[in-house]
């Protein structure tokens, strides 16, 4: 049986659908809108993976031309931009394993969680409790991109896709094709690294 | 999780669950344990707050202008593949 013929295929439609489908019956004119809908978006998504600029650039062109490429094979049974961030980070992962023999460092959690954070009873710090607005000024987002630029590559993926473009564990999940529990195992040890910079910035015990 | 809330080898077992816990993504009991801990746990309040304002930060983050130069290059590209096929 054919996915197209299988009576039990999911189909999601979403605000892309319609322009999509345009693309795929022809009308290829319509890929530069596809284009301006989403370069922003994989723009942030490349200049947060990557900390060369040019890298970043070159993550987002060969997104765009694999999306060319392989747009007729997108069957609708994810949201389309799932699909668009799948290729994205395919793109990105091919990138390092072809620049790059190493394995990829791990987080073990016992090293993120210092004993003596949890030692003694101690009061929230004060970055914590401040108003963000106050918190926020160009060194401090410096500071943090800095900080996701240092996560090894498979966790600072996952926070990206979680908590800055603010996909869900399932979605996230579909996209890198990971397991929920994985994804949320590799979010928590991203965010107590990014924490644990972020404690050292600040000067705090905490 | 009844124990002695200053005890740093539960609060490190808890420490593995809070970001499930910010996510909202425990069971209830799960989540009443957590927060019975924390209300008597002055340590692991400090733990949950610094995380909660990390993430809070990441969210912040900020989208990135794209380079009009980049962009008038990505179009470019854009075209050539399309007169391409």
């Amino acid at each position: 049986m054919t996915a197209e013929s299988d009576p039990n295929r999911k189909t999601v439609l979403d605000d892309d659908t319609e322009l999509v489908q345009a693309i795929n019956a022809g009308d290829t004119q319509r890929f530069q809108e596809l284009v301006q809908r989403y370069e922003q978006k994989l723009y942030t998504f490349g200049r947060r993976m990557c900390r060369n600029e040019s890298d970043a650039e070159d993550l987002v062109q060969d997104t765009f031309l694999n999306v060319y490429r392989y747009l007729k094979d997108f069957r609708y049974e994810t949201r389309f931009k799932n699909w668009l961030y799948r290729v994205a980070a395919n793109t990105a992962l091919k990138k390092r394993r072809r620049s790059k023999f190493a394995p990829e460092p791990e987080l073990p959690l016992e090293e993120l969680v210092e004993r003596e954070d949890l030692a003694a009873p101690g009061e929230v710090p004060e970055w914590a409790r401040m108003p963000l607005e106050q918190l926020l000024n160009e060194e401090l987002l410096g500071i943090l991109h800095q900080a996701i630029w240092s996560l090894p590559e498979k966790y600072r993926i996952v926070v990206i896709l979680r908590d800055i473009e603010e996909f869900s564990t399932e979605d996230t999940a579909q996209i890198l094709n990971l397991s929920p529990a994985n994804v949320k195992v590799r979010l928590h040890r991203a965010r107590l690294f990014l924490r644990d910079k972020l404690k050292g910035y600040f000067g705090h015990d905490v | 999780m009844m124990c002695d809330p200053h005890d740093p080898s539960h609060c490190l077992q808890l420490f593995d669950k809070l970001s499930e816990y910010i996510d909202g993504e425990m069971d209830e009991a799960e989540r009443r344990a957590i927060e019975a801990h924390i209300a008597q746990c002055v340590a692991c309040s400090g733990c949950l707050q610094s995380l909660k304002r990390t993430i809070a930060l990441c969210k912040r983050a900020g989208r990135q202008a794209v380079p009009a130069v980049f962009s008038e290059k990505l179009q470019t590209m854009i075209q050539h593949i399309q007169s391409a096929h």
